[in-house]
């Protein structure tokens, strides 16, 4: 299975953020699951998690998320802001 | 020391009258990265040239030299030696010229405060405030982008407090791009007139001017056949629609970083100047010389970071599960 990563240690940009959300989500269309390696990650804004995760959670559903996207190697403080920003985009179309 | 608030007095005072050639001379004092990234940003935006600017103190050019105020600038480096206290007390002086270089910056500057974080008699890197102000400098860098849409500079230092052991840290930004106003204007917001009521807005959690636009225009500015650097290679990018899910964060998570930190938060943008005390008292002042664009500076002590606890969120088990979930 193919492992993803991201190139820097601080994730910031929302640009980015929606370029890797749409490259992920077209990975999705032919993928059962997709693993993203964020062992490098030190940092990630609230604005990255939400563009990235949130959103995602937006287009396709919570539950289809924690189906088919796996994250590995996470420290807590990276994890936490990502779960956070999916849980407020669950809520939101509730 | 002159800080923020003095270079938005300084410069429009003393360089405003000067043409692009004549010599922009930078009296003798001791610069803070507030004033730094506002003489960089300012420099930048009025087109001075590298050897129109003087110094009247050696000690003044060796460090900004250091710093690299030439480099990021004018892409020269004049500085010939090597920087042993980078990271150590200044990160170099950061531009943000693009919206592809956010996540670089944001890693520079950061990279820089978690060795900062290292030094003193206790490591408080995986201090919750610390992490927080990591966040907080990410939110920043990507504001320049998002919404300022020019190009901006940013840079951090670590100095003693005083006598009494402890040290500070500062990060500064500033860019000549739209200002608060000027942004919320172009979003078509017509019930925010001043400059000052633009700040108070845009410091409030959940207000962005990219949720107020009726119709998103943000994604036309990545070209059409942009492939990016993500990590799941080319994507074909819609010319709008694509992203930019504003959520009103950024400000409000840099006001409550200050608030909850004891930090002294100096925020500008036109006419108008935001001092938050350590107390967390807020305080608007009058520039006579607007400052187009936005400037900020945040200033925290190092006992902050070492003190500060995890805040239990209500809803941690929530948050924990959805973690689990997302490990597998």
């Amino acid at each position: 299975m193919e492992v993803y990563s991201f190139q820097h240690t601080d994730l910031a940009s929302r640009t980015l953020a929606s370029r890797s959300r749409i490259g992920l989500a077209n990975k999705l269309a032919s993928s059962e699951q997709v693993v993203i390696d964020l062992g490098k990650v030190q940092s990630i804004s609230e604005s990255f998690a939400d563009e990235f995760f949130g959103v995602l959670v937006m287009e396709k559903g919570f539950d289809f998320v924690v189906q088919h996207v796996r994250l590995i190697n996470a420290a807590d403080h990276v994890l936490r802001p990502i779960a956070i920003s999916m849980k407020r985009r669950r809520l939101s179309a509730a | 020391m002159a800080n923020l608030i003095e270079a938005l007095r300084f410069l429009p005072r003393h360089y405003g009258r000067l043409a692009r050639a004549e010599a922009h001379l930078l009296p003798d004092d001791y610069y803070s990265p507030g004033f730094i990234t506002v003489l960089a940003s300012y420099l930048n935006h009025k087109g001075v040239r590298q050897d129109s600017v003087a110094y009247a103190s050696e000690e003044n050019r060796g460090y900004l030299a250091a710093v690299g105020l030439s480099k990021a600038l004018w892409g020269v480096d004049d500085y010939k030696f090597e920087r042993r206290n980078a990271g150590i007390n200044y990160s170099p002086l950061t531009p943000l010229a693009s919206q592809d270089a956010v996540d670089l910056a944001t890693e520079q500057i950061n990279d820089c405060l978690r060795a900062y974080a290292k030094q003193g008699n206790v490591d408080y890197s995986n201090s919750p405030a610390f992490r927080d102000l990591m966040r907080v400098v990410g939110e920043l860098h990507d504001n320049v982008w998002s919404h300022g849409l020019s190009t901006g500079y940013s840079m951090a230092q670590r100095q003693a407090f005083g006598k009494s052991g402890d040290h500070v840290i500062e990060f500064s930004l500033a860019d000549c791009g739209l200002g608060f106003l000027g942004e919320l204007k172009s979003s078509g917001m017509r019930n925010i007139e001043s400059h000052e009521d633009a700040i108070k807005w845009c410091i409030q959690e959940g207000n962005s001017s990219k949720k107020a636009q009726a119709v998103d225009d943000w994604a036309q500015s990545v070209p059409n056949d942009f492939v990016g650097e993500n990590p799941f290679g080319a994507v074909p990018i819609r010319a709008a629609g694509n992203g930019n899910h504003h959520q009103g964060l950024g400000l409000a998570k840099l006001v409550e970083l200050a608030r909850k930190y004891q930090g002294v938060l100096h925020l500008a943008s036109g006419n108008c100047a935001l001092r938050m005390s350590h107390h967390g008292v807020m305080t608007y002042q009058a520039l006579q010389a607007p400052w187009k664009g936005v400037a900020v500076s945040l200033t925290i002590k190092e006992s902050s970071f070492m003190s500060a606890k995890a805040a239990e969120a209500d809803d941690a088990d929530n948050v924990d599960d959805i973690m689990r979930l997302l490990r597998g």
